[in-house]
């Protein structure tokens, strides 16, 4: 097991344009005094080799939400921390600056300074942190099944991290279950249509309808009147 | 923003004038009594410190807990299902009472309804709830907010909420605060100090200043010589006039920071890269990327940052563009209005 420690915010300021062109690396030595320790561990060994198996292999080369849906579960399961450690967004910065710069720049070829350095409440920034928490909130007890149907699909993945309630599990597992590809491919409109539409039908029900009242089933019976609603429109 | 407009943006939910149905907003009545260790070790009372005014709770003081319980109750009076149900359902209500915890930090919402409870939900009354809390859970501050809700549909009146789940009447939210905020001087949490005493720092009667010693991480400072308008700065209640004015007080300083800030921020910017040289200013940009210019797009707001500000001749554009900007943003009207009603209530 390895500490997991935490970027400072001072410390950010190192992570210059070269870095994220990747024409220079940063270790624990050069960050030295802007790395304080936190006590939290994770199993850093096993997903190096994960992460560099899924990179090497070539199997994922242009096949990014197929990395997503392969690599979540084993993030999540590899830094096996709470929800309270996995808040400290310095933890997920010294994982993307530090530990896996190549995963960031490998999953995301552009110069994204977000995708090393950000984090907090938006889900979708930071590389690393967003696997994370997307197993997270999507998972059932050790089952990652709805992880990976959500990641599958980057336009339920988006519209689901992107929104508040995508933070109440009934209401993301409802979703996952009946926007995933095998549920709404029978239907002749696009995934991506229908799952948009559905997903703002739903927030636009979730201003009347209070999310935190809503148990699976109910859930399940909201999205399935809005996916039908909309199914009828696009037709 | 106020943490409860920020709360209604997150929720999706309308202003109680927009809804589809008469929704009692802030017609409930809730109140925090307890909140107890029931895991972890054993506390003197007075750890808890419980606000009533300001609809706060902390449990920063309590030493290292694992869950606690959090008890209040939640008063609804009889108007509340006169102004919400058909006059059938009235004496029956079919009602559900769900208290939602929000914790934004962890990404975390889920309810606590009158069946978790055992409680039926008859009628006008106080009942109380109790929610569990787990630290490993949450990080920085909990909403707790009621609502009452429909427990069943309706087809007698659709004058009035018809759905399951369709909202009838909440109450404000309280925050449960689990951790302290930690005071680095960045913006949110500017560092008091006594500007007089401070060589690099401007006239000892400012009453705040950005630092720039580190361009990498400028620094909020307000100025402890004004001990008054600091303690105001300071106070976290959401009610009564000293709140309202510390709102408009902050929206000052805020037109003032975030000017300074903008126009660093052009003043780095490379319109021909598209570039910026520090992080907090992608995060300045981020920020204000909807209201500057006519553009769309960081990359596009940033190279015009970068022309007007480095043609020399188009300074008073950028100035104009930043201060519009800025005002969409920090919308001064509202927190005036506020605390001219409040000026108005206490005559």
């Amino acid at each position: 097991m390895t500490e997991l420690l935490r970027l400072t915010k001072s410390g950010q300021a190192l992570v210059s344009d070269e870095f994220l062109g990747g024409e220079e690396e940063l270790d624990e030595e050069d960050l030295g005094p802007y790395l304080e320790t936190t006590g939290i561990e994770a199993d850093l060994d096993s997903l190096n080799e994960v992460i560099g198996e899924a990179i090497d292999s070539g199997e994922f080369d242009g096949h990014e939400f197929d990395l997503d849906a392969e690599l979540a579960p084993k993030v999540h399961r590899n830094i096996d921390i709470s929800r309270r450690e996995a808040a400290i967004d310095g933890i997920w910065h010294y994982l993307t600056v530090v530990r896996y710069p190549e995963f960031v720049r490998y999953r995301w070829s552009s110069k994204m300074r977000e995708k090393f350095l950000s984090g907090g409440e938006d889900i979708y920034s930071n590389a690393l942190h967003r696997l994370w928490w997307i197993a997270e909130i999507s998972r059932e007890g050790d089952d990652y099944s709805r992880t990976v149907s959500m990641l599958e699909q980057q336009e339920l993945a988006n519209d689901i991290a992107d929104r508040w309630f995508g933070r109440h599990k009934p209401v993301t597992h409802a979703c996952i279950d009946l926007l995933k590809k095998d549920e709404i491919e029978q239907f002749s409109p696009s995934n991506t249509d229908i799952i948009s539409e559905t997903t703002t039908q739903l927030r636009e029900d979730l201003t009347v309808v209070c999310a935190e009242s809503l148990d699976y089933e109910r859930a399940y019976s909201l999205i399935e009147e809005a996916r039908e609603d909309v199914l009828k429109e696009l037709r | 923003m106020a943490d409860t407009k920020m709360d209604e943006l997150k929720s999706g939910q309308l202003q109680s004038d927009g809804f589809p149905h008469n929704y009692l907003e802030d017609k409930l009545n809730c109140s925090i009594d307890t909140v107890e260790v029931v895991e972890g070790p054993e506390v003197p009372d007075d750890s808890y410190q419980i606000v009533d005014s300001d609809r706060r709770a902390s449990a920063v003081a309590l030493p290292d807990w694992d869950k606690l319980s959090v008890r209040g109750s939640i008063k609804i009076p009889e108007k509340v299902f006169n102004g919400t149900l058909p006059l059938d359902e009235r004496d029956d209500p079919p009602v559900n009472l769900v208290v939602a915890v929000r914790a934004s930090q962890t990404m975390l919402r889920f309810g606590v309804s009158n069946r978790e409870l055992d409680l039926e939900v008859d009628g006008e009354g106080e009942y109380e709830f109790e929610v569990e809390l787990e630290k490993r859970s949450l990080r920085g501050e909990v909403k707790i907010k009621p609502y009452l809700v429909r427990s069943e549909p309706q087809d007698i009146d659709e004058s009035y909420a018809e759905d399951y789940g369709d909202r009838l009447a909440s109450d404000e939210a309280w925050s449960i605060v689990i951790d302290r905020e930690e005071e680095d001087g960045g913006f949110l949490h500017p560092r008091i100090e006594p500007f007089d005493r401070l060589e690099a720092f401007p006239n000892g009667e400012n009453l705040h200043y950005l630092h720039f010693e580190d361009p990498s991480a400028p620094k909020l400072f307000l100025n402890a010589n004004h001990p008054k308008l600091v303690g105001i700065l300071q106070s976290e209640g959401t009610t009564g006039h000293d709140a309202r004015f510390r709102d408009v007080l902050y929206d000052y300083i805020e037109q003032s920071v975030w000017q300074e800030l903008l126009l660093r921020t052009a003043s780095d910017a490379d319109p021909d890269e598209g570039s910026l040289k520090h992080p907090w200013q992608e995060e300045v940009v981020e920020l204000f990327e909807d209201e500057l210019f006519d553009v769309k797009g960081y990359e596009d707001v940033v190279q015009r940052l970068g022309e007007l500000a480095s043609s020399g001749e188009d300074v008073d554009v950028l100035a104009k563009e930043i201060d519009e900007a800025i005002q969409k943003r920090v919308d001064h009207p509202t927190q005036a209005r506020k605390l001219l009603e409040e000026g108005i209530e206490i005559d």
